[in-house]
């Protein structure tokens, strides 16, 4: 299960199935990341959650799609004219391409902010620098904090009547005041933070990290492979193999023994995690019925 | 061999830190105090007598800037020979404010961030959070976010936080005069538990004795930065008492206050109210129906959770119900709120400010004010302080209706005295007092009619005496 990876697995997982379509230029490829991302979404979601953000993704999509063809106006097969502009097939077509690409690489990084949880992006500094890790977590900490504190002063010192009559002039002043009241309360009160730091040893010695998470095998196996895939894909990217050239004409790249291996391997890479999730997720508990 | 001596000390601020109005005199005087290993020692007096002062010049980072004589030796070293390993690893300070003491947004961070500090390895670690996770039960909220806890779990969090370091004196400084008595006795509890599993020294200054006084080996009483007496609780008890007499009911007049009760007109009544929070969420306010009524004074009792803050945020109209409604005698009531954060009411920098921003010059402050040293900022106050600049900020505005959330909140009971003749003057004006505590002694002093809120409802109103007389459970006895 994927909560169950060491953070740095997750993030260089998700890193690598999401950036190598996006440095591609292959509608074959992202049409690939979307479908692998809306899969993965089902690991941590249900259908019903999914249904719900689809008319902001179909929105998205045609947002990004329709943006393209009315700034570039390169492109052979005109459609029609807007304001005597050229509205080409071809720079439509890019557009959706590149809109593909953006909707699929935005589901996958919908899928790793849910799984990396604060704790984890935590651990993942924390491995690099224990100072930066502990920064992290005190601004994740004071963010709500503050946030929750400022909504109740404000309705405390409107009932106190510092907004007076609500005209524009007054609220101005009062939002002044409350900010100036606010950055006097968080100061006094960071001071008690950094005492309770100090008290507590922070400085003393060389910092290290407390560690939540271990690596496992399995862990060094996604990391590894990410790497073989990365390497792989990278070198027939390179190679131009996948590269659809769009202007003036449409031209799509000869599939080829190299890229059809290249595209399995993405699918069966990009799916491997979320079969893996499912069946530990529910073989799991078949056998506990079985048995 | 004495764990802790104290000899002769002496202590003046900083006279060039203007946030204390003590700058000219001595804060501590001629302080001379021994404590054995393993004592549970307590140290106590009215506001502003020097406890917490002499708690932070035990705990050398912290320690604030001054004049400082005589000596403190700690296992038979100079205080100050200690590195700073041995200052943060062997003495342990929580501090009043616990919310802010909390560093990271998670407990198991919080509970190794002291062992992050000192560099041990990873396995220590694991061991000591592990040990400590389940000495103190925090099983269940070990991966909670530190924002989400209640704020006796925080106290029990940053407790434990400490504890992990094994440290070899704890200091704490009014660890329960913020808590309610459900929290106070769990925490009281838990320090039960540590000090009979490891005879851990430990020093706590507090003015709810009646929490402490049970579990000390010693009491420590100081006014005006001297020791008057250190003995045993229940002798040093009768000092405390000489020295802060406990709150009394005012005996009623001829009149007979109660008689009236049923003809003083409403201030607000509150008409089938139900009220959550959200939709999916259960009734907070349920099918409530009662009158608050003018120139009384109110207590509502009930236990956290009851609703009694969601009550007040109804009556002030912070928040609206969703049924019934809520009619006010006047037809535009001034309203007044102290929540129990009353931080949330100061917005200028020093006291002075803090006043005039309600209008208030010296010419007309209430005498209370004298107490309060007007060029400090109103965050430096003590917590029952604090109370009492709201409370003058308050009555400036001349309010109709006055809500009070735990109004005693870190006060002794001088400072109750105080609010107690506050609160008459309110109610001989006209002013409806509304307030929640979990202070009986206190409720009992000040308030006209007691009633208590519980699944959504308060029980009818009773006079005071009625109600602490015909309560079992809810009583002084």
């Amino acid at each position: 299960m994927i909560e169950r990876l060491h953070p740095l697995t997750i993030f260089i997982y998700f890193l690598t199935v999401s950036m190598l379509p996006a440095f591609s230029r292959n509608p074959l490829l992202h049409l690939l990341c979307l479908i692998t991302g809306s899969v993965m979404l089902f690991t941590w979601t249900d259908v019903k959650n999914i249904l719900k953000k689809v008319p902001f993704f179909i929105l998205f999509f045609l947002i990004i799609s329709l943006f393209n063809p009315f700034f570039y106006h390169n492109g052979d097969t005109v459609l029609f004219y807007v304001a005597g502009r050229r509205f080409s097939l071809e720079a439509l077509l890019f557009g959706a391409d590149s809109a593909l690409m953006v909707t699929g690489v935005g589901l996958w990084f919908i899928s790793l902010s849910h799984y990396m949880t604060s704790d984890k992006v935590l651990l993942l500094f924390g491995t690099i620098s224990a100072k930066a890790a502990t920064i992290i977590s005190l601004v994740m900490r004071i963010i709500p904090h503050y946030s929750l504190y400022i909504k109740s002063y404000r309705k405390h010192q409107k009932m106190l009547g510092l907004y007076g009559d609500g005209s524009f002039l007054e609220t101005v002043r009062a939002e002044g005041k409350i900010f100036a009241g606010f950055l006097t309360w968080s100061l006094e009160h960071s001071m008690t933070t950094a005492d309770s730091m100090t008290a507590r040893g922070y400085g003393v010695k060389k910092r290290k990290s407390f560690r939540i998470c271990r690596f496992r095998s399995f862990d060094i196996l996604v990391i590894c492979l990410s790497f073989i895939l990365a390497a792989f894909l990278g070198l027939v990217l390179g190679k131009g193999y996948f590269y659809t050239e769009y202007y003036p004409t449409i031209k799509m790249p000869q599939q080829s023994v190299l890229s059809i291996i290249s595209e399995a391997v993405y699918i069966i890479f990009s799916l491997i995690l979320t079969l893996n999730h499912f069946i530990k997720a529910y073989y799991g508990f078949f056998k506990d019925k079985q048995s | 061999m004495d764990f802790l001596k104290i000899n002769n000390l002496n202590f003046k601020y900083d006279p060039s830190d203007p946030s204390d109005a003590s700058a000219d005199r001595f804060a501590l005087r001629n302080i001379d105090l021994r404590i054995t290993q393993g004592e549970i020692v307590t140290l106590c007096g009215p506001t502003g007598c020097g406890k917490s002062t002499l708690l932070k010049l035990l705990k050398r980072e912290i320690a604030p800037a001054g004049e400082l004589s005589g000596d403190i030796l700690f296992d038979g070293k100079e205080l100050s020979s200690l590195t700073a390993e041995e200052q943060s690893r062997d003495i342990a300070l929580l501090f009043q404010n616990t919310e802010d003491q909390i560093v990271t947004d998670k407990v198991w961070h919080e509970l190794a961030f002291g062992l992050e500090n000192l560099g041990l390895s990873q396995s220590d670690m694991e061991n000591r959070i592990a040990e400590i996770i389940a000495f103190f039960r925090l099983e269940s909220i070990s991966r909670s976010d530190t924002g989400a806890l209640s704020g006796g779990q925080k106290q029990l969090v940053l407790l434990s936080s400490l504890l992990a370091m094994s440290p070899k004196l704890l200091l704490l400084d009014e660890p329960i005069s913020a808590l309610d008595p459900e929290n106070a006795e769990t925490f009281i509890s838990a320090l039960k538990r540590l000090h009979a599993q490891t005879g851990i020294t430990i020093i706590i200054a507090e003015h709810k004795i009646n929490y402490v006084a049970p579990i000390s080996d010693k009491m420590v009483v100081m006014d005006d930065g001297r020791i008057i007496c250190a003995d045993e609780p229940n002798i040093a008890l009768w000092e405390y008492k000489k020295l802060l007499p406990p709150i009394k009911r005012e005996s009623e007049d001829a009149s007979g206050k109660s008689d009236d009760q049923s003809v003083t007109p409403p201030a607000v009544t509150l008409k089938n109210v139900f009220f959550r929070y959200t939709k999916k969420s259960p009734d907070v306010i349920e099918n409530l129906d009662i009158s608050f009524k003018r120139g009384k004074c109110h207590a509502i009792f009930g236990c956290n959770g009851a609703g009694k803050t969601s009550l007040f945020n109804l009556i002030s109209g912070l928040y609206k119900p969703q049924e019934g409604k809520i009619v006010f005698s006047d037809k535009k009531p001034k309203i007044a709120y102290i929540p129990q954060n009353v931080e949330l009411l100061f917005i200028a920098d020093t006291v002075e400010k803090e006043l005039a921003d309600t209008g208030l010059n010296k010419a007309n402050y209430p005498d209370y004010v004298n107490r309060l040293n007007l060029s400090s900022s109103p965050f430096d106050l003590s917590g029952g302080e604090k109370q009492l600049l709201a409370l003058a900020k308050i009555s400036a505005l001349n309010p109709d209706i006055l809500l009070m959330d735990e109004p005693s909140k870190g006060m002794d009971t001088n400072l109750e005295r105080i609010m107690q003749s506050e609160l008459k003057r309110f109610t001989e004006n006209g002013i409806c007092v509304i307030m929640s505590t979990h202070d009986l002694e206190f409720a009992y002093a000040v308030s006209d009619l007691c009633s208590i809120l519980s699944m959504g409802r308060l029980t009818g109103f009773k006079p005071a005496e009625e109600f602490f007389e015909t309560n079992k459970l809810y009583s002084l006895k």
